[in-house]
């Protein structure tokens, strides 16, 4: 029974991971798209890459395809949307690339590969089509007509010119410099087209709309034109350096020759009717220099934002409760490259589950610069009750104006967060494989059975039978000891004990005895060899030295086992000391350290054998 | 002999513990007849009595520590699911229960791993279950007495010779059992925990309010304890992390 819940736990738990396999692989999805296929030269283009699935907020960038050939890069956007459907979390994230189109021909975008938690997506390839005559402003808006005089070929230049005019030509980059074509005419003018309209590499480019083509009257060297203002761009430079864009080239319609000014003929005053002529009209090349932005007083957090602008802070609510979600709206508003603005450096308490902010801009190109406002928003979703902060935001960009960095920073924002109904209902990300196999577990249930109480801080070392566990044995053993030593005394065993000092008291004799050689006291010296050689054998044998008789000690040694030879050997060291303690024959210094050594070899002999 | 004490010691101990533990069973059953109601305020008043006795038990500590998960204080909660695998560090029931109760908590604390020879130290103290290394350190000491007593009876015959023999390896074995026990004491003893109770708690550089704030802990972490000054303790993060927070915000396992 056992084995098989086992067995089906072990299938399940398959399943479930087979299951949890799939939803992972759907969870991504990757598409890219252009905004249009047919594109004219120098004329930008985006290439959308659009993930959705809940792995897409953690996408930070798509590996891009060679598009050198055909195509420079201008710069990119993200836009983010984040839903919450039942505590998950599904988002939707767009990176926008913004290209230009840098040579003519169809092309062939190759797919665009994201790698995700080590599978790679792709995209399917995408056509475009570079045209020379790019689908430009309709011709037919500046058929401007006007009563100008006709004029022949040689003045044309003096009553028909086209000026490029920046707004500034020394600019840091992302400073707006706003370019204005203006046309300046003396003359009747129709039919204007555009001819050639110049790359604005090296630039990011925001086309200003208007809705007529405003007009006015100029005097230049003394004569007066009618100038109209064909086109205008808002340009960020990306990189320092000196920059130059091409001419502007149009072709228009002029009337060259005179008539009579009546009130019949200005019937026929009309381009319709009128004999005309196609001019080109080309403007000056516009040199913008880029300078490099200046070191001095960078704020810590800048990073690129140029312009003028106002940033500001606000909460939907102040009073939530735990894993409801909170929305903090920055917006950032002003003038300068909306599209390509930082995201202000937000750090939220480890308090709040965050998640990356939805954003969205809406950019003026209806005035006379390019202004408009950046709206990002975050979710907060606060885990803990109590009173939490959103500490201040600050955003840094530089002041081309006034030429200095300045900071902008929110105020702070409080909120209270009262605690909510389900502790753990709301799953934050970032749980260990562990503490996913607990989630949605409720605890175990309480434990029943009454169990055996104890004494708040009993242990082992104050429970009784431990203590007497370890006393116990120490009773028994010094009982043995004194047991021992009663017993020993009974037996009177002295030959015992003296044995074991025997060698001892031999080394401490031979000692005495090595302190005496010498030539003068060689009887002395004899004397305490002859004295350790009887102690020795007295001691292992345990006779008293008085009695000891050299016949019965030799016997008795036989008897214990020891070899003839060692016994001789003994005896005959005995007899040695003797012999010179009682004789007048001297011995040599020498001598007596070679009897020394003699005995000490017998008496080890004997000890080894006994 | 010495059996014969030593039963009738632990008869003895039992029996007292049987006669003294006869209220706090009663308790038991009343809290555990609460909870089932869904009474777990009431519950826990039951089994606090039985602390006030001066009785603890693994199966007290969880009960207490599942009132206080179902009342919402996730920090008292893994207080006694701590103090319940203080006394059993193997049940399995309580570290189900902590590890479902952590998952509360908003710290989430990575473990530095530990010096290497302090990590084979402790594997080596932890190598067997407590109650075994108390049992074989105790065996081998006996034995170690009883070769002893051997050979002081027996010493200058053969049979002497082997039991000193025998002798010195039971306490080289001895040594090494008594070692890893002392080991695992000490590190028991010198292990203060505790555990945040305060909703959200700003730890400290220093003590005293004027300092600076380091970071945050919330209700439920497990903090080591070091140094203490007036009201202010030392707390030591698992990752190593470290600084004063008020007593009154936390509470020793």
């Amino acid at each position: 029974m056992r084995q098989r819940t086992l067995k089906t736990v072990l299938l399940l738990m398959c399943a479930a991971s087979a299951a949890g396999q799939t939803a992972r692989a759907a969870d991504l999805e990757v598409r890219a798209t252009v905004d249009r296929n047919v594109v004219g030269l120098n004329e930008q283009f985006t290439l959308s890459v659009e993930f959705s699935g809940s792995g897409a907020s953690s996408i930070e960038k798509a590996d891009l395809p060679q598009m050198n050939a055909f195509a420079a890069f201008l710069g990119s956007s993200t836009s983010q949307a984040i839903s919450f459907v039942n505590g998950r979390i599904s988002s939707n994230k767009t990176i926008a690339y913004a290209f230009q189109a840098t040579a003519v021909g169809s092309f062939k975008i190759a797919p665009v590969k994201v790698v995700y938690e080590g599978k790679t997506y792709q995209t399917q390839p995408i056509d475009i089509e570079i045209r020379q005559s790019a689908p430009s402003p309709p011709t037919g808006r500046f058929a401007l007509r006007q009563q100008g005089e006709d004029i022949d070929q040689a003045s044309l230049q003096e009553n028909l010119f086209l000026r490029a005019v920046p707004s500034k030509t020394r600019v840091y980059p992302n400073e707006p410099v706003m370019l204005s074509y203006k046309l300046y005419t003396r003359v009747a003018l129709g039919n204007v087209r555009f001819v050639t309209v110049p790359a604005t590499t090296g630039f990011w480019a925001e086309e200003l709309q208007m809705k007529e083509t405003p007009s006015s009257i100029e005097v230049v060297n003394g004569r007066e034109y009618q100038v109209y203002t064909i086109r205008k761009l808002g340009l960020f430079p990306v990189q320092p350096g000196p920059k130059i864009i091409d001419p502007l080239v149009l072709s228009g319609d002029v009337r060259v020759r005179r008539r009579a000014r009546d009130s019949f003929d200005n019937f026929f005053d009309d381009p319709f009717f009128a004999p005309t002529r196609t001019v080109s009209i080309r403007s000056e090349p516009v040199r913008i220099e880029v300078l490099p932005l200046p070191s001095a007083g960078k704020p810590d957090g800048f990073s690129g934002a140029v312009g003028q602008f106002r940033l500001t802070g606000t909460v939907d609510k102040k009073q939530i409760r735990t894993n409801e979600a909170v929305t903090f709206k920055l917006t950032l508003e002003g003038e300068g490259n909306i599209r390509t603005l930082p995201e202000p450096t937000t750090s939220f308490s480890s308090d709040f589950e965050n998640y990356p902010p939805k954003h969205n801009e809406q950019i003026d190109l209806q005035g006379s610069t390019v202004r408009g406002k950046r709206v990002y928003e975050y979710v907060l979703v606060p885990r803990v009750a109590g009173r939490q902060v959103i500490k201040p935001v600050s955003f840094s960009f530089f002041d081309p104006q006034a030429g200095q960095y300045r900071t902008l920073q929110t105020g702070e924002f409080a909120i209270d967060v009262a605690k909510g109904n389900d502790a753990v209902a709301f799953v934050p990300s970032g749980f260990s494989k562990e503490e996913v196999r607990l989630i949605g577990q409720d605890i175990r249930y309480i434990k029943t059975q009454p169990p055996d109480f104890r004494r708040i801080g009993q242990g082992l070392h104050n429970s009784p039978g431990f203590w007497l566990l370890l006393v116990a044995p120490l009773v028994a053993l010094a009982g043995a000891v004194i047991q021992r030593r009663h017993r020993d005394r009974l037996r009177g065993d002295y030959a015992y004990a003296r044995l074991r000092r025997a060698n001892r008291a031999a080394r401490k004799r031979l000692a005495a005895a090595r302190a005496v050689m010498s030539v003068d006291r060689e009887k002395e010296f004899f004397a305490e060899v002859s004295k350790a050689l009887i102690g020795f054998l007295g001691d292992k044998l345990n006779i008293a030295e008085a009695g000891m008789i050299s016949d019965e000690v030799q016997s008795t040694l036989r008897s214990r086992g020891v070899a003839p030879e060692v016994i001789d050997e003994y005896f005959g060291c005995l007899q040695v000391c003797d012999l010179k303690r009682f004789s007048p024959a001297g011995a040599t210094a020498e001598e007596m350290r070679a009897f020394l050594e003699k005995t000490e070899s017998a008496m080890s002999k004997l000890n080894r054998s006994l | 002999m010495r059996m014969d004490v030593m039963r009738i010691t632990l008869l003895t101990l039992s029996f007292m513990t049987a006669l003294l533990a006869g209220p706090a069973d009663a308790l038991f059953v009343d809290g555990n007849r609460l909870y089932q109601a869904g009474q777990y305020q009431a519950a826990l008043e039951k089994y606090s009595e039985i602390l006030k006795l001066g009785r603890e038990s693994t199966a007290l500590y969880f009960n207490m520590g599942n009132c206080y998960y179902k009342l919402q204080d996730v920090g008292r909660a893994i207080l006694f699911y701590e103090r319940a695998l203080r006394l059993s560090p193997g049940d399995d029931d309580v570290q189900t229960n902590l590890g479902i109760a952590q998952l509360a908590t908003p710290d989430k604390i990575e473990r530095q791993p530990d010096f290497i020879l302090a990590r084979f130290v402790q594997a080596y103290c932890h190598l067997l279950p407590k109650r075994i290394q108390v049992g074989l350190a105790l065996g081998l000491y006996l034995a170690l007495m009883a070769g002893v007593i051997l050979w002081i009876l027996t010493r200058g015959r053969l049979i002497g010779t082997w039991a000193g023999r025998a002798s010195v390896a039971l306490a080289v074995l001895l040594l090494l059992a008594g070692a890893s026990l002392a080991g695992r004491e000490f590190e028991q003893s010198n292990r203060r925990e505790a555990v945040i109770l305060a909703t959200k708690v700003e730890v400290m550089s220093s003590p005293g309010a004027q300092a600076v704030e380091v970071f945050s802990l919330h209700a439920g972490a497990k903090v080591a304890l070091d140094r203490s000054s007036g009201d202010w303790v030392e707390i030591i993060l698992p990752d190593r992390k470290s600084g004063w927070v008020k007593r009154e915000v936390l509470e020793a396992i």
